[in-house]
């Protein structure tokens, strides 16, 4: 569906963790996740978890949206440090903001913020770039929901109304206004 | 803007990136001196010309290499640290 107006969701109110260290692909994969050793490129579980994986030794994960959430549960409540795979848990509901953005001209909105070209043509589907959004170090991927282009934003929780505050700016020349999640989920 | 190449990452803008000195090898810490560790930690040559340093980039905190022309500033090459202590390492 085209958007003409930029549409923003506040979705940190989701699940989302996190696994860091030299033998967390292969824990993640022993776990049943599904991805490859490839940096900066997410990959879509059956279940709508999100694994983006950001580097040789990190995952991160992002919850269904709407949908069930007890796997990501059982990945977070299931590991122990004693079991020493070289992989920590990094609990990112304490660590990241969660914003998508979904409209035709969120790659325009996004060049007012940051230098990287993520028009669709350039920023496929499940690509990430780490990157600094609004002098903010954060993590945008795209994950597209059937024909919605959804462009997700992770940044740093303390600077969470920092960040929303410039995304509404960003995006008031293109009619640009915060919505429910709800909207996003159906 | 200038730009730089993060291994990982690929073109950035040079704002992304912190710089975290030379590259240096490391004494033996269990039989150097005092005064050869203190020159590994806090003393830089400050060379004027080509250096290998190491860098950061900050959104990802990824470290790698880049040698760079510090009369000029321009950046040679960068890389990851596992190619780089395979091809080049002081």
């Amino acid at each position: 569906m085209a958007l003409s107006s930029i549409e923003i969701f506040n979705l940190s109110f989701l699940p989302r963790s996190g696994f860091k260290g030299g033998g967390t692909l292969s824990a993640m994969q022993a776990r049943g996740l599904t991805f490859e050793n490839q940096p900066n490129r997410a990959f879509r579980q059956d279940d709508g978890t999100l694994c983006l994986v950001l580097a040789a030794t990190e995952v991160f994960l992002l919850g269904s949206l709407g949908g069930n959430n007890t796997r990501l549960e059982e990945l977070e409540t299931t590991w122990h440090i004693e079991d020493a795979k070289g992989s920590y848990l990094m609990p990112r509901c304490h660590t990241h903001a969660w914003f998508a953005l979904e409209g035709d001209r969120v790659p325009e909105m996004l060049a007012k913020l940051c230098a990287v070209d993520f028009r669709p043509s350039v920023f496929g589907d499940l690509s990430i770039a780490q990157t600094s959004v609004a002098r903010l170090n954060s993590i945008v991927l795209r994950a597209d929901l059937e024909k919605r282009r959804i462009y997700h934003l992770l940044a740093d929780s303390t600077c969470s109304s920092y960040m929303l505050a410039c995304l509404k700016d960003a995006a008031e020349e293109f009619g640009g206004r915060v919505k429910d999640a709800e909207r996003l989920l159906s | 803007m200038k730009i730089m190449h993060c291994p990982l990452n690929g073109p950035r803008n040079i704002q992304e990136f912190v710089w975290m000195g030379d590259v240096k090898k490391v004494p033996d810490q269990a039989n150097c001196s005092d005064a050869e560790w203190t020159d590994y930690l806090f003393i830089e040559d400050n060379t004027a010309g080509e250096v290998d340093e190491w860098w950061l980039h900050s959104p990802s905190n990824y470290l790698f290499v880049a040698r760079r022309n510090r009369l000029t500033d321009e950046i040679l090459w960068t890389k990851k640290p596992s190619d780089y202590f395979t091809d080049d390492a002081p």
